[in-house]
This record gives C-alpha cells, sequence and structure tokens, in this order.
C-alpha cells in the first residue's frame, strides 16, 4: 500500500468534492421527477391551487400506492413556461391548461393526442356540458379532456340602477336593451363619475371585441383573416357606439387601474365564471348585484380549463388514469365549484352545491347553454400577434375614435403580413 | 529549500488559490452568460420557436426586422424618445437636487434622505402605485390637478401623455444619481471656487466654469449608466401599459420579450436582442467619443 501523502489526501478530497457535487446536482435535476411518481401540474389563484390539492389527496385515497406529486404557478407563468417545458422534457406528465393554450401550443406537438384512450375507453362526450370537448378538438385529435367552464353574462349593480331609477336587466334581454341600461346610467362627473358599463373589451381582452357577435379576426385552421367579416365590424361598432356615441363606456385603458365593477361606479361589467369569488369578497355588503346572461343577440368567447397528458410523459397510461379521474369522477368535480362550473353534467345535478346560497341562484342553467355556440378564442404563439393587432387597433377606435372600417383594414392587413410569415 | 524554489511553490499555490476563489465565479459567467450569450447569437441566425429545432436562415431575421417589420423601428423610435427625456431630466434634476443638498441649508440631512428614498423603493410594488396615481378618473394625479383647476390628462390611457407619464416616474428615482453628484461636488476643491469668488465671479459663473467642468466626469458616468438603463426599459411598459395605448410604450425591451416568450418567434427575438445590445454599445461609444472634449480630469 503506498503511503498516505498529503498531495494524494487532497486529490483525493477534490475527487470527492467533485463527484458529490455532479451527484448533487443530477439528483437535484431528478427531483422534480421521480421514476415512479407522475407528476401534476396546475395553476391559478391560491383557492385553485388548495382544490386541485384535495383532488389529488382523493385520487390517492382511492388509488392506493398512486405517488404524484405537484407543480404550480399562476395562470400567465404556467403558460409562459410551458413551452420551455415541452422542450426541455420537463413539463408535468399531466396539466391543467386554458381552452386557448391547447390550440396555440398544440404546434409545439407538447400535447399527447388522446383519441386512442378516448376510443379504447369508450369515453362519451355528452357526459360534459355542451361545446367542452371543442377547444380540445385540433386537427382531428382530441388533445385535453374537459375539467370546469366558466359560464359568461352580464353582472350587473342592482343598487346602482335601483337608485338611478333604470329598470334591472332581465334574461332574454336583446342588445338594444342593453344599450338602454347602459346610456341611461351615466352620471356625476370626476373620480365619482358612474359609467354604464365597465369596459372589459379593449387592452386586455380583444377576443371579446371579437366574439360578441360570434367573429374572429381569423380562421385558426386555414390561416386566413377574417378580420373585416360583417360580425367582426358589427362588433368593434358596438365599441365604438358605447364610448363615443353614447358615452357609456370609458375608453380603452381608462379606469382600467384602480377602478373595477367592485368600486360601484359601474352600472354593468362582463361576468365570467371564475370571477365569482372575487367579486363575492371585493363587493361584500357595499352593494348588490347579481348577473344575467348575455343579449341574445351576443355570443362571447369560450372559455374553460382542461386537463391534458404530456407528449413526452413516460407513463402515459397513469397519466391518462388520472386525467379521466379530474374529468369525469362527479367528486373530484364537485370540489372544484368554488373555482368554475364542473364540465361534468353529473356533477351538477342536485344544483351546485359548492356555492353558496346567494351564488346558487344565479342563472347558471342559461349562461351553460349559450356556452353550446361560444367562439375558442385561438391563442399562442404567431396568434397571439394576431390578437395584439387587434387590441391595437381596438384602442385606436375607443381612444381616439378611428373609423371601424379603417381600424379592420388594418388589422386584415397586417394579420395576413404575420400569418403568411 | 533556496529562495527560487520557495518563491516557485508560493506562486504556484497563490495560482491554484486564484483559480480555486475565481471557480464558483467563472463558472456561473460561462454557464448563466457568455454561454447562453453565444447560443442567442447562433438562435439569431435561425428560425426558432423555442421547442423544435433550430434552422439556419443566415440574414434573413436582420433583413425582416430593418426591411418589413412593422413594430422594430416604431419601437426603437420610442425606446430613443423615452430614453433621451429620462437621461436629459434625470441628469438635470439630480444635478439640481445634489447642488441643492450640498448647500449650508437647514435640514440638510432630511432632504438628503427625502430625495434619496424614492430610489430604494423600486420594481413592480412602485409601478402598481404608480399605475393607480396616474388613473385618469381616480387617480390621486388628477385628483390634485383638479384640485387646482386643471383636467388632468388621461397619462397611461393617452398615445401622447403614456411615454411623459413613463418619464415622469422615473424622475421620481433620481436618488442615486444625486447621492453620485454628491460625492462629485464635495470633491471640487474649495480653494478653486474661494478664487473665483474672490475674482468677483457670480454664481452662475461658478456653476457653468468650476462646477460643470470639474464634474463633467460624474456627469458623463451618470449619462452612460442612464442610457444603458433606459434603453434596456422593459418592468415598466410590462407591468403599468402592456406597451400600449396603441403601442406608443412598445418599447424595444417589451418587443423582443413579447417576441420571444409570447409569439414563440426565439429566433427573431435573439436578433432582436443582439440588435439593442449592439445600439446601447454604439451609443455608448458615441457618448464616450463626445466626452473626450467636453470631460476634465482634474490633474490630467
Amino acid at each position: 500500500m503506498r503511503p498516505l501523502t498529503r498531495r494524494r489526501v487532497l486529490r483525493a478530497g477534490a475527487a470527492l468534492g467533485t463527484s458529490a457535487a455532479i451527484a448533487g446536482s443530477t439528483a437535484a435535476c431528478g427531483a422534480s421527477r421521480r421514476k415512479d411518481e407522475l407528476v401534476f401540474g396546475f395553476h391559478g389563484d391560491t383557492v385553485s391551487i388548495g382544490i386541485y390539492r384535495r383532488i389529488v389527496e382523493l385520487y390517492r385515497r382511492r388509488n392506493p400506492g398512486a405517488r404524484i406529486s405537484y407543480t404550480y404557478a399562476d395562470s400567465l407563468g404556467f403558460f409562459q413556461r410551458l413551452p420551455l417545458m415541452f422542450r426541455a422534457g420537463t413539463a408535468p406528465d399531466v396539466m391543467i391548461v386554458a381552452e386557448s393554450w391547447v390550440s396555440g401550443l398544440s404546434q409545439l406537438g407538447g400535447y399527447a393526442d388522446l383519441s386512442s384512450f378516448v376510443r379504447r375507453d369508450g369515453v362519451r362526450e355528452d357526459q360534459w356540458l355542451p361545446g367542452s370537448l371543442n377547444p380540445a378538438r385540433i386537427e382531428g385529435r382530441v388533445l385535453c379532456l374537459p375539467v370546469i367552464v366558466y359560464p359568461k353574462g352580464v353582472t350587473y349593480n342592482k343598487t346602482l340602477l335601483d337608485k338611478l331609477g333604470i329598470p334591472l336587466p332581465r334574461g332574454g334581454w336583446s342588445e338594444r336593451d342593453f344599450l338602454e341600461t347602459a346610456a341611461a346610467a351615466p352620471s356625476g362627473s370626476g373620480v365619482r363619475r358612474t359609467w354604464g358599463m365597465r369596459n372589459a373589451f379593449g387592452t386586455n381582452q380583444p377576443y371579446d371585441v371579437a366574439t360578441v357577435h360570434g367573429g374572429l379576426p381569423f380562421d385558426p385552421l386555414t390561416r386566413r383573416m377574417t378580420a373585416t367579416d360583417g360580425r367582426m365590424v358589427s362588433a368593434l361598432q358596438l365599441m365604438h357606439d358605447l364610448v363615443h356615441t353614447r358615452r357609456a363606456m370609458p375608453a380603452a385603458g381608462q379606469t382600467q387601474y384602480a377602478v373595477d365593477f367592485t368600486s360601484g361606479l359601474f352600472a354593468m361589467d362582463l361576468f365570467y365564471g371564475y370571477a365569482l369569488s372575487y367579486l363575492r369578497q371585493q363587493i361584500a355588503e357595499r352593494f348588490e348585484w347579481g348577473v344575467v346572461p348575455y343579449p341574445k343577440e351576443w355570443i362571447g368567447t369560450y372559455q374553460n380549463n382542461n386537463v391534458a397528458v404530456f407528449e413526452g410523459s413516460k407513463r402515459k397510461e397513469e397519466a391518462w388514469h388520472f386525467a379521466t379521474f379530474i374529468a369525469t369522477d362527479p367528486d373530484a368535480q364537485r370540489l372544484l365549484e368554488p373555482v368554475g362550473t364542473p364540465a361534468l353534467r353529473t356533477a351538477l345535478k342536485g344544483g351546485q352545491q359548492g356555492l353558496s346560497a346567494e351564488d346558487r341562484v344565479l342563472p347558471w342553467a342559461r349562461m351553460i347553454a349559450g356556452m353550446e355556440h361560444q367562439l375558442v378564442a385561438y391563442q399562442g404563439g404567431i396568434f397571439n400577434k394576431v390578437w395584439d393587432v387587434l387590441g391595437q387597433q381596438v384602442q385606436a377606435v375607443e381612444n381616439r375614435g378611428a373609423p371601424v372600417r379603417q381600424a379592420l383594414d388594418v388589422v386584415q392587413e397586417r394579420g395576413t403580413q404575420i400569418l403568411r410569415a | 529549500m533556496n529562495v527560487t524554489m520557495y518563491w516557485r511553490r508560493l506562486r504556484r499555490s497563490e495560482s491554484a488559490a486564484f483559480w480555486l476563489f475565481l471557480a464558483p465565479w467563472l463558472a456561473g459567467f460561462l454557464g448563466l452568460t457568455l454561454g447562453p450569450m453565444l447560443f442567442s447569437l447562433f438562435a439569431a441566425f435561425t428560425r426558432w420557436n423555442g421547442v423544435g429545432t433550430p434552422h439556419w436562415i443566415g440574414l434573413q431575421n436582420f433583413r425582416v426586422m430593418f426591411t418589413s417589420d412593422l413594430d422594430f423601428w416604431p419601437s426603437l423610435g420610442h425606446t430613443f424618445l423615452y430614453a433621451g427625456a429620462r437621461v436629459a431630466l434625470g441628469t438635470v434634476l439630480a444635478l439640481a437636487l445634489a447642488a441643492m443638498v450640498n448647500t449650508r441649508i437647514v435640514g440638510r440631512t432630511f432632504f438628503r434622505t427625502v430625495f434619496f428614498l424614492p430610489a430604494i423603493v423600486t420594481g413592480v410594488p412602485l409601478f402598481v402605485v404608480w399605475s393607480w396615481m396616474l388613473d385618469p378618473s381616480g387617480g390621486v394625479l388628477n385628483y390634485l390637478l383638479g384640485k387646482v383647476g386643471i383636467q388632468g390628462p388621461e397619462w397611461l390611457a393617452s398615445s401622447t401623455w403614456a411615454i411623459p407619464a413613463l418619464v415622469l416616474m422615473s424622475l421620481t428615482a433620481t436618488g442615486g444619481a444625486m447621492i453620485v453628484f454628491l460625492s462629485g461636488l464635495q470633491d471640487i476643491p474649495l480653494e478653486l471656487r474661494d478664487a473665483a469668488l474672490v475674482d468677483g465671479a457670480g454664481w452662475w459663473q461658478r456653476f457653468r466654469r468650476i462646477t460643470v467642468p470639474l464634474l463633467s466626469p460624474v456627469i458623463l458616468f451618470n449619462v452612460i449608466m442612464g442610457l444603458i438603463g433606459s434603453l434596456q426599459v422593459f418592468a415598466e411598459p410590462y407591468v403599468m401599459t402592456g406597451g400600449g395605448p396603441e403601442h406608443t410604450t412598445y418599447f424595444l425591451g417589451l418587443y423582443l420579450y413579447n417576441e420571444a416568450f409570447w409569439y414563440s418567434n426565439v429566433g427573431y427575438a435573439s436578433a432582436l436582442a443582439w440588435v439593442q445590445f449592439l445600439v446601447v454599445v454604439v451609443l455608448t461609444v458615441v457618448v464616450l467619443r463626445f466626452s473626450r472634449r467636453h470631460v476634465h480630469h482634474l490633474g490630467s
């Protein structure tokens, strides 16, 4: 045996240190994805996170021995990380994805085609609410299963409308009724000025402008622009009239920062199913409010959350099993009620028991029925650029009264260039 | 052991220690800065969505950028406008504040602290609060303007006022530059000013002929740092305007971010990033060249 010199000790130490560092970093990389467990990724606020964790616990109870870990982020952060996770092969085996992400990121090849699983297990489409699988179907494939849907309507400030002597909106109303209500509400000036309608359309949600009358600025399948379609023109004209002719709605960008419907300064606003708990918390007892379905001429944007399986998953069978559990198990679906409407019909039987008494009486059935014809606003990749161009032109119309036709011609022209490139 | 051998061993051990201590930084620099930079240089010549395989397209990204991209030139123009206004006004204001707190006024320490305070609070919380303050109908700024009979503009909602609003906000954080100016002012030998005073020079003459020339290296430093920071502006428009209204605050930094992470054009975004880098380098070199004739170093 060779004598133990100081140099040998140092060399051995260095070799050990290097090995430890390499082993440590390898272990750290693999820590999020152990070979024997499924990774479930989801997004949303703290309430959503708590609910998805409870669903995982329920699944574990039903399937002893199932090993699932989870990862989550806020919605925007999750959406922006998905392409990178697809690239790196680190996307969760099972993930919750918004309707617009399915189409937008489908070209990246990150979502597994679930068609064969659906056929094999005889998964029936009619078990979910109408239109639930619309966002999932991309070029003949089924890329996800529906989890929750977000019915849309119009929220109104009952206290304010009563004070101004304006009749409350009722179900079955028309766009004309809506315009009359909106036009009658503005009063006062300065910081206490009241408005007929909050502008939830322009800056951040150009989708809702396009789809109000059932239009889209482009056809996502043929990749052709349809921005000058009559439905697009009439929808943008509606925005123009609300802002400039009737002065019932602030222009895009105005009053968007500090003041929203919960301030009590708006007679009406768009209602999104996912905003229910926010509205209850923020408004509390300050004023009374209610929800009515859209005016009968309106279509709107379809919004929901789905469960998808990562194409690169090494455990697709288990992933599919867990995904179908979230989408088809009535107990798992009922857990989701505070953050959305369960997509599974049987979970809705007997009313939405997960909601408070005052929320249960909202016109869910009629809003859900309206979802069947709503349009998916395809996002992701290059489509986002077209939406940005539309958003920019919506601002031009609302902020400085640019002619509607001219604005949509710009969208058509620039969108064509973008999609061609 | 003779002296030569002793020094040789010492040098060797010093060299080993040097590399050992440098290694963590070097690993970080190579892995997290130089490596990604070189990769982005490669990506700038490819069509790549960040997920698939990059396709080599040569100079195509740059050709598109300079000839047919409808967003590039406007966003570059808006970036220059913002950076120019912010650096010019910020430098003048910081210098004025430094000159003020360098005089023997009552509560000098208090004012130094107050002026520096906004520089401590930076980032997203500050931008969110400013968004509220600049709200056209509910914001405190227009409320105060209304109190004195002025109808405030629509600030971030107006194509005309959005950039001035962002510049205005940036001016509240000139405390850092003020401190640098203050130390520069305190380095100016008093005897020079006293001599000028004896010679009958007034306040303006002393400021123009003594303070500004001797402060010129500090001015240069602040201008260059301000320029580099302003040309890379990103967080403010990202949080406060999203690039609007009508793309008036769609600065280059936000544009390349959107191209990379929103539109999945990572190759094109890399090309934009390199152009932004070159713009910063060229402008810095221009300012340094220009400064040769106008910057005076004490004792040189």
